[in-house]
This record gives structure tokens, sequence and C-alpha cells, in this order.
């Protein structure tokens, strides 16, 4: 695939798609059982229930003038003097749109040998969508210049779109090319200012929008593992704070870790989304195996 | 050891470390955050909590002024301090005094000292209020200008400069009696060496009064005359009145092929205390000692600690007697080829009439049989032999039609005729050469079957003949015969230096057999031969009282006679093409030490009562470091506190800490081959030049078996240089000036066989006139980098054909480039570029290649080249110099072997 960018940055793209793969490759019995039963994770069409472009057979109707020729249903249309014209039913695809933080926050690994938050969260949302592509679902990156489209063809800018560079030191969905009804899925570690979170989602709320937001945490943020003086300093530098003995902190800090994760998940609540924590040093799959449960589940 | 008032330093240098204190000053303000600094994302959670916890603090006042006050005790301890305190005597008499200072180069090691020693005795309170005359026994001036006042000599004393000779007593006690009257106390700041008229100085001085003696803190280390020996270099040296044990590190330096001088080798001996001789050998092959240009031993500033050789190391001189030309035959049947040949390898070889070779007196002289002696020449020529000389003599006709008589000049008695092998009359066989005898002077080289003699002269059988054989045939008859006269020896080659009666002429092994005569030829100590009085000889280089060699300025000429009294200042005498060395010392052991009488008043010049604070002040340093720490421990109380200490300590150990290379750009390096280009500092030319590289890699891997990694830029620093094959250089007249240490990095990168592509990137369209700046630059730049002389590559040159014939080397510009110049060209002149082997060290151009080989990512060219089809062309030929270039860098002068395969098919078909 040739894709814009330096070579380094083709590498590293390369390299996210094919760690994507390997997951779902990890995954066989759920995607069967999705093929299997739609209702389960809802891939691909889903029938509107009244008439329009599809592959499935929704009514026979008696011809009207105007209706061309080929359309016509011979068989039926022997069984009676009238002409029938076959009608399928209407389909059309899911919408979902991904959300990876790529701030500078998200660039944090608490260990050399653990990918930074961001990876993971781009790892989700590649995974996933490839998952939702291959189903034919229509995925697309949130703040994208162009619409959401199925099938492989969006891989590449999808991929391009989810290195798309952040400077801030906390990112916040933006909004804009969510389109009515779709669904988003907001992959980030949601420490930044909790009213602007609240804020964006209910922007997309307000947009008929359906998220499901999944925070993603390093675990020396959730550990705390510190002792001694000790300056933290946010990723971009832009707030630091010293502290003398940071042993002592860890209670309290933990207090308000949790706070933070039930106010994350409070806001999804709040319009009725799903949420869940995912830390970095877990596994990818069983997130990527909740976010198609929640997605199955359909909107709401 | 330097001095400041009553303090000396022993390691004065350690105190430029007291500079770095203000820079201390600001890390110690940084320190201690010895706190850790972590990244956190969630530090904003911290924001809700009650701030009482987090307080910032700075690091104490007075724990800088420990720390300060620490260091600067370890530095000014390191330095070695010593208190000097003088203890007074008082003198009786009220006459004036005399200072009488040897200043030749034995004191010249320990000069500062003495300079402090004059100062502190003007200072003295009862020398300070009595008329003073200050005198060196080096340089005394004409008239002598009366005792004065003792504060009026203070600035003269800090201008006295020693001389690079030893004083001539007799002539001090001259310029005494004739110009000093009255009586007069006296100083004499001796430099430990007894020199001429020394006893008649003393006493002379003792009959006008009172006499103190200042005799030198330390040692004389001196080094005698180098002597070359069959496979070694041997060098005496002394270390007169050694009062404890020590090591001496002799250097032997030489100019290295770019002709800069550097250390070839360095030897040490150990001296126990009391022992003053030591000898020194260099075991070094001929070339290297061809090279040797002086031997001096390490940290002595002394004329007596340097010895040079000029030349006297050197290649034998040998001679190559000429008698009547050979009008007929070619070149190859004259015995001169052969042996020109043969000897230009090993020796400095002059022809001539034997007249006038005689003149010449060179080590060794060969004779070939087609030269016909008068009885006078044959005289003076034993004379020379029993000089010394060694007399090498080939038969031939001429001995055979003549047998000699005994005082001819031959090692053995001969017989009449020759003895024929192998001939159409004969039966016998061309014989075989024998090994050679334990005792032959051969004894090592290989005899080769190839080697048949057909034709001998006969020694006739005696008693001693198989003592004088050095070379035999495998029936035993003698080949070679040698015996020594006098001093000299006489050698015979019983066949001709011709191919006529063996091809012994032809062989490897007759080189060899004459480079060992030509070695043997050449022992014995480097000295004054007794130059030819009727010469005269001019200084080159001299060497000033502390063994710095320089220029001589305004040399005069001086007579054989005056060079041989040992009487001038040491250095590089020449008198046409001959050079001769003078040295302040020739032989150190003659040397000896004064004996003062009784009546003299000794002091030693390290009598100075002193006092080390060394111990002192290093223990000072290191508790008040200690206490530093705790109050730091204290303070931060965490590991943390170790992140302070460890700037301190490497502020206080002196050493370059740094490494040099980067790994991670090392292995890079290192892993694959990698192009490298220059930095210049203009972004768009920096990116035309790895742009250039990036398409002339795609294009080498695409096309030959080497594979490239992305090109990498160099910082103009050139620590990393060694690493690349070939270094692409954009001259821009904005570009870098590079340092002392680039220079010195970029040239041993050259020769040890790096290579530079320069491009001033104009067409050399202002040739290299100065208006044009990037030539101009470019000559201002390598003008240090000792580039051999350069050449437009003839059509033979590798370049032309490492990978692609090429007969032009276009970039965007056709214009000529610019390469070593061939051996061919340059002719056997200089003995150096063997080390690069042919392969050009730079290639320098205009005709802006990076420009033709710059692709953008996607591989599409970034520039155009000419015009259409032809430019497309031009562009193909400029990526095929590249890889010729690349090929030439990496694989050397490999192809060059081709060039010859006409010449070896011919032979062949033959």
């Amino acid at each position: 695939m040739l894709l814009p960018g330096r070579p380094a940055e083709q590498q590293q793209r390369l390299d996210l798609e094919r760690r994507a793969l390997a997951i779902i490759d990890g995954l066989p019995r759920m995607v069967a059982a999705g093929r299997q039963d739609d209702t389960n994770i809802h891939p691909g069409s889903h029938g509107r229930r009244r008439q329009g472009p599809g592959a499935e057979f929704w009514q026979f109707r008696p011809a009207v003038d105007g209706d061309p020729v080929r359309m016509i249903d011979w068989r039926r249309s022997a069984r009676s003097d009238a002409h029938y014209v076959r009608d399928r039913e209407m389909q059309t695809t899911n919408c979902i749109m991904f959300w990876a933080d790529n701030s500078a926050s998200m660039q944090f690994s608490g260990d050399r040998k653990r990918p930074a938050k961001a990876d993971r969260a781009r790892l989700i949302a590649l995974a996933a969508s490839i998952l939702l592509s291959r189903a034919d679902e229509r995925v697309g990156a949130l703040g994208s210049d162009g619409p959401p489209r199925p099938g492989a063809i969006m891989a590449g800018r999808f991929i391009h779109d989810l290195f798309r560079e952040d400077p801030g030191e906390y990112g916040l969905p933006p909004a804009g090319n969510c389109p009515r009804g779709s669904r988003a899925v907001l992959l980030s570690d949601f420490l930044g200012s909790l009213e602007e979170i609240r804020r964006s989602a209910g922007q997309l709320a307000a947009d008929g929008v359906a998220a499901i937001l999944i925070q993603v945490l390093d675990p020396v943020e959730t550990g705390f593992p510190f002792a001694g003086r000790t300056i933290f300093r946010s990723m971009g530098g832009r707030i630091e704070v010293d502290c003398a003995q940071a042993a002592q902190l860890r209670e309290q800090y933990e207090e308000r870790l949790q706070e933070r994760i039930s106010a994350v998940a409070g806001i999804a609540g709040e319009f009725g989304w799903h949420s869940i924590l995912h830390v970095t040093d877990a596994d990818a799959a069983p997130p990527l195996r909740w976010l198609c449960e929640v997605l199955g589940q359909g909107p709401g | 050891m330097l001095s400041l008032g009553p303090v000396g330093f022993a390691a004065p240098w350690v105190l430029a470390g007291l500079l770095a204190l203000p820079l201390l000053w600001l890390l110690l303000r940084a320190v201690p955050p010895p706190a850790r600094v972590q990244e956190f994302p969630p530090v904003t959670l911290f924001g809700e909590f009650d701030g009482g916890k987090f307080e910032i603090r700075s690091i104490p006042w007075w724990l800088k002024l420990l720390r300060m006050l620490g260091i600067a005790a370890a530095i000014v301890g390191f330095a070695g301090p010593v208190l000097i305190t003088e203890t007074p005597d008082r003198r009786q008499s009220e006459l004036p005094i005399l200072i009488l200072v040897d200043g030749s180069w034995a004191g010249a090691d320990h000069w500062p000292t003495r300079i402090a020693d004059i100062s502190a005795i003007l200072e003295l309170g009862d020398v300070a209020d009595t008329p003073v005359h200050l005198a060196v026994a080096t340089s005394l001036p004409d008239r002598f200008s009366g005792f004065g006042d003792a504060g009026d000599l203070k600035e003269e004393v800090a201008a006295l400069l020693p001389k690079p000779v030893m004083p001539n007593g007799n002539d001090v006690s001259d310029w005494i009696e004739d110009r000093v009257e009255g009586n007069f106390d006296s100083i004499w700041l001796t430099d430990g060496i007894a020199y001429t008229g020394h006893d008649r100085l003393m006493r002379l001085l003792l009959g006008r009064g009172e006499v103190t003696v200042i005799e030198p803190a330390g040692p004389v280390q001196m080094l005698g005359l180098p002597e070359a020996q069959a496979e070694s270099v041997v060098v005496p040296l002394r270390v007169a009145r050694n009062d404890s044990a020590r090591i001496v590190r002799v250097d032997v330096i030489g100019a290295d092929q770019s002709g800069t001088a550097r250390m070839i080798d360095s030897q040490t001996a150990s001296l126990s205390a009391g022992q003053e001789m030591s000898a020194l050998e260099f075991r070094m092959p001929a070339q290297l000692r061809n090279r040797i240009e002086r031997l001096e031993i390490n940290g002595v500033d002394s004329a007596g600690a340097v010895s040079l050789v000029a030349g006297g190391l050197q290649r034998s001189r040998a001679a190559l007697v000429i008698g009547r030309q050979l009008d007929e035959g070619g070149i190859l049947l004259s015995p001169y080829h052969y042996l020109r040949r043969a000897l230009s390898l090993s020796s400095e070889l002059v022809e001539g009439g034997l007249e006038e070779m005689l003149e010449f007196d060179p080590d060794i002289m060969f004779l070939p049989d087609i030269v016909e002696l008068e009885p006078q020449q044959v005289e003076r020529l034993e004379i020379w032999v029993r000089d010394g000389g060694h007399l090498v003599r080939f038969a031939g006709r001429l001995l055979a039609a003549s047998p000699p008589g005994d005082d001819d000049l031959y090692p053995v008695r001969l017989r009449a005729g020759t003895r024929s092998m192998g001939g159409s009359m004969s039966w016998e066989q061309p014989k075989n050469l024998d090994r050679f005898a334990p005792t032959s002077p051969f004894l090592g080289l290989e005899v080769s079957p190839d080697i048949t003699v057909s034709r001998q002269i006969l020694a006739q059988p005696g008693p001693d003949l198989a003592d004088r054989v050095l070379a035999s045939l495998e029936d035993g008859t003698p080949l070679i015969t040698g015996s020594s006269l006098g001093d000299g020896l006489l050698v015979l080659f019983h066949i001709p230096a011709t191919a006529e009666w063996s091809n012994l002429p032809l062989h490897g092994l007759f080189p060899g057999m004459l480079e060992r005569l030509v070695l043997r030829s050449r022992t014995g100590p480097v000295g004054i031969a007794a130059p030819e009085s009727d010469h005269l000889w001019r200084a080159e280089q001299l060497v000033d009282a502390f063994g710095r060699t320089g220029p001589a300025e305004n040399p005069q000429e001086l007579t054989g006679d005056r060079l041989a009294s040992g009487d001038i200042p040491p250095g590089i005498y020449e008198s046409g093409q001959l050079r001769m060395a003078v040295n302040a010392v020739s032989d150190p052991a003659l040397l000896t030490m004064p004996s003062w009488p009784e009546s003299v008043r000794l002091r030693s010049g390290a009598d100075r009562s002193v006092t080390q604070a060394k111990g002192a002040l290093l223990a000072l340093a290191f508790l008040l470091l200690v206490a530093d720490f705790l109050a730091t421990f204290r303070l931060g109380g965490s590991i943390a506190v170790l992140a302070a200490a460890i700037p301190c300590a490497l502020a206080v150990i002196p050493g370059d800490a740094a490494a040099e290379l980067d790994d991670d750009v090392a292995i890079r390096a290192t892993r694959e081959t990698v192009l490298a280009y220059v930095i210049t500092g203009d972004q768009e030319l920096d990116r035309i030049s790895e742009a250039g590289l990036r398409g002339l890699s795609r294009v080498v891997e695409a096309r030959t078996s080497i594979e490239l990694a992305e090109p990498t830029g160099l910082e103009s620093s050139f620590g990393t240089v060694a690493l690349y094959p070939l270094v692409y250089w954009p001259v821009s007249s904005a570009g870098p000036s590079l340092s002392e240490e680039a220079y010195r990095k970029l040239r041993t990168y050259l020769e040890r066989g790096g290579m530079i592509l320069f491009d001033t990137r104009d067409a050399l369209l202002g040739g290299y006139s100065p208006a044009n700046s990037n030539a101009e630059k470019l000559a201002r730049m390598v003008g240090p980098l000792a580039i051999p002389p350069l050449d437009i590559p003839d059509r033979n040159h590798t370049i032309s054909r490492s990978f692609y014939l090429l007969d032009r080397y276009p970039g965007r510009y056709q214009g000529d480039i610019w390469v070593e110049q061939s051996r061919a060209t340059r002719g056997n002149r200089q003995a150096g570029s063997s080390a690069t082997d042919g392969v050009t060290p730079v290639v320098i151009g205009g005709n802006d290649w990076a420009s033709a080989w710059a692709v953008h990512e996607d591989g599409t060219a970034m520039f155009p080249v000419g015009a259409g089809g032809r430019g497309e062309r031009q562009r193909e030929v400029a990526y095929r110099f590249g890889i010729n270039l690349i090929m030439h860098a990496l694989s050397g002068n490999y192809k060059s072997d081709q060039l010859n395969v006409d010449a070896l098919l011919k032979l062949r078909a033959r």
C-alpha cells in the first residue's frame, strides 16, 4: 500500500496495520459469530424496513408506467394477468467514526518497553475499523476531511488520519464531520478539563451521535509508583508540580483518579453512551471484543 | 615548576581548573533539583490537592560556598603547591657581588626555577643593599657595565635566556680579568656540569672574594648520539646527579608520509636512584629508520635532551664507480644497470669516477669489473677501506684475463681464467647456489633453485679460504668471498653484475644480498666524521637551549674545522648536498660534574626550605566535600544526592571523559555502507547534498552489488568521519571553517585511505583565481590537509574504469576533475603515498554532482541537467562517475591491475 509520508512514518503505519491485523486474527470465533448472527455484532447492511436499493427481497408490487421493462419479475407476472415488479428492501450501512486522541498526554508511556497510550488507542481504532470494513460498514476518522466510506480504499486514508498530529496538551474530540445518526468511538485518556470533555460530548450528542468512550491509561498512571522528591510535569511541560514526598500522595492520587474515571463514565451515562477503562499493560483484544459487542447492540 | 612568590606549583596547569569555578557556581545553583523530573499526564489531577505539600527549595548559600571552597582546595591541592621559605645566611664582607649564571643548555630544563633563584637572591636583604652585576657565562657582553643596584636588575633577570652551548671557562676568566677590577664576592649559579676552563674560573673567583655556588635543583638529563646497529638504533642517555628513581621516556621523531613530523617510536628506561647511565634500543625497519629526524627525552626542555640525526641514520651512502661507458650493447648488458636497480632500493646511491667517489666518502662502494684501476688509485682505495669502507667488487672478463696480485684488494687469491659449466664444450651443467652457511651475512635470504651459474672465477685454495666464503655453489666453489681489511671489508662476487655468467643479477635475491651488504656497511655512531675543512657549512636548523628546533636566521658560513670543534650551537648544518647534525651532547658519559673546593659555600637550588602543601589541601578539600555531602543528604534526603556529587567529581578529575563517537551513529555507519556529505549550514545546499547522495545510493544499489544505506550528514567537527568510505563536500563560500582538531581528524582520515569529493559547484568557471569565492574557499580550507600534488586523471586512471569506462566526469556541468598525481608522473621523488596505494585521497572538481544525482523521495530527478536526451545522457554519465568513484573508494586500485592485461597477454603469447 502506498501511503504518503516519510519512510519512517510509513514504516510506523505499516507496522500498526500489521499489528492490528494480528489482533483480529486472534479473534476468529468472535468474527465468525458475528457473521452467523447479525444481531450479535451487527456488521454490514441494516434493513431499513422499506423499499429501496438492497439485496434482500421486500415485496412484489404491480408495475406502473415508468417502470423499466427489465424490472418486471416475469415469474411472478406469469402467475397472474398483471405485471409485477420485485421491490427490494432498502439497505444502508452504519457509519462509525473513530477518534484516537494523539495529543501530547497520549504520548506518555511509563515504561520504555510499553507502547504509548496513543499507540494503543490507534491500534484499537484500526483493528476495529478493519473489522467493520470487512463487514462493509462505513468507517471514518473524526476530524477527517473526507466523508466516511466503506471498504479497504479507506484504510490508507484512515491510518493517515489516525496519525494526525495534535499539538495540544490534552485532546478533545474534534467536532464537524460526524454524520447524523452515526456512532463514534472516542479513545483518549480523558485527563483534560472535565468541563470541556463534557461540552464536547454534549456537542456530539446534540449532533445525534451515539458515542462509545474508551479511556486508555498507562499502568503508571493508575499505580502511581513514585516516592521521594519528584517534579511532575505534563507531557507538553506546561504544568509542573514539585512534590516533596511523592509516596505520601499515592492514596490521595488514586482517589482522584477513581473520581476521574467515574466522572468519564458519568458523562457517558449522561448521554446513554457506553464507556470502558483500558490500561495499556493489558491485552488489546478484550476492549476490542467489548467494542464489537457494544456496536452490535445498536445505538443507545 | 611555577613559582608565585613564596608558593610554587608542581603542576601549574591544573590551576586552570579554577577558571571553571564560576561555571560550577551556576551548576551548583541548579543543584539540588536532584529531584526526579517525571513526565506525568495526570498531573492535572494534582491541581486539586492542597498546595502545602509541594514546596520548592533552592540550595542555601552556605552550602554553595562550602562546595566551592572544597573544589577550589582540591584544584589547588592537585596543582602540587609548595611553600618556599628562603633561609637567609648573612654575608660577612662588604664587597660588591657578581652573579654568574652558566646559562647553558644544561640549566634550561630548570630555567624558571633558576630565574626564581636569581630573583630570590636579589631580594635577600644583604644583596639588595649591595652593588650587583649579573653576568651570563654563555653570553658575555663586550663591556663590563659595572656593579649596579640590585633593584634595576629585575627586568634583566626576567629576560634571561640560556644558550644551547656550554660556556668556555677560559673565555669567562679572560673577560673577568680584562674588565672587572677590584675584589668582589661571587654567587655562581652553576648548571652542574664542568666545562672547559672551569677550574681556572673557580680559582679566579676565589682569588677575588667569597664564592657561593648554587647548584640546580634537579638532575641534568642528556641524550647521546644514536648509534645505528644492523637492525636497531641504540641511543645512550644519562641523568647526571640522579637523586631518585625515575622513568625516562625517549621519543623518536621523524617525518611521516606527508612530511609532517610525528612520533615514530617511544621507549622508556627506568633508572634507580643514583644510576646515571642507560641506553635504549629501538628496533625498527629500515624504512622507518630512514625517516628519523631526531630523538628527544620526553618532558625535558633542554638542548642536551635532543639528539638530531640529520640523515645520519638514513640509508647508507653507496657509491657506484663508473668506469668507461659501454657504447655497444643495450642497457641490459651494462653492469651499472643491475647495480643501480638493486641499490636504489636500499641506499642513497651516487655514481661517478673513482676519485670523485672517494671524495664523497661513501659507506660502501661498488666496483664493477669493467673499471680499470691505476696503482695510485688502488692505494687510495686501500686507505679508504682500511678506514672502514666496504668495497664490493665484481668479477668479469677483465679479471679473468689478468689474475690479480696480492695487493690488488681482493678478499682471496684468484686463479687465472674462468670455469665454464654447461657450455657446448662442457659436460657440466650450470650449477645452483648452495644454501647460505650459518656465518654468512646472507643467512635468511631464500636461495631459489632458479639461480644458475655457468661461469665463474675460481679462488686459489688456501687455508683461510673457507672462512672467507660468504656464498658458494652447490659444489662448494666460492661464489662470493669477503675478508676484512683494517676497519673495512672487501667483498668479491665471482661473477659480473650482468646476466652473462649467471642469472643471479636478474633474480630478486640479488638486491636482497646487496641490501645486506649495504646494511652491514652502516653501523656505528652517528657523528661528526671530520668534515672536510675546505667546505663551508651553513646552519639550516638550529636548536635553542630548550631543545626547540627552528629555522636558522641569517646563518653564517662556518668552516669544517669550526664545525668539528663542537663550539657552535647545535642544529643541522648543510654544505652543498651534505647535511650534518651538531648536537649539544655527543657523548654524555664524557661530561663531568664539577668538584667544588672546600672554601666555596655550596647551596643547592633545591635547598630552599620547602613545605609540601598538597596533602593538607587535599585533606581539607575532602573534609569540606564530606561536610557538603552530609549537608546535602540532610536537605535532599534521597539518592539524588549522588547526582549532585557527580558534577563535582567530574570537575575535580582532569581528563576528557567525553566519548567522541555517538554509538548509534557509529553502529549504523559501520553495519552498512553509508555515504556522507559535509553539512555546510546552508540548508538548501545540505538538502541537495542529501538528495544527491540518496539518488546515487539508489543507482549504486540497483546496478552494483554494493548496498548503501541512506546517506548521512557530517558535522564540520568531523568526529565520525572515519566511519565513512566517501565524503561528499560541497564547497560553499559560507561554509564552516574548521578547527585544528577537525583538520587532524581529516588528515588521519585521508592518510588511512579515506576519500573526499570536493565540489565547488561552479564548473570551475573562475579557474582557481581569487575572484572565484568557492574555489578560494576550497584552497583556504584544504590548505592544512597536506594534500598531495594533483593532476587531471589520464585515460588510464583507475577512476576512469573502476566500473564503467569513462572519459569525462560530468555532473550538472562538464569540467575537469583533479585527483592525486600518479606516481609515474611524480617519479620516485617522494617515498610517501604508498599507504593509499595509488588511490587518490581527494577528488576535486566543480561539476555540481549532487544536483545531477539529486532525486526526490519518489525517485524523480530534482534538477534538470542539460537539455533533452543529451541532458539525460549527461545525468547518466554523472551517475556512472559516482559509481566509479564509490568503486574506487571501496576497491582501491584493484582495477588498475587490469591496465597491464595487454602487456601481460603479449608476454604470454611470445
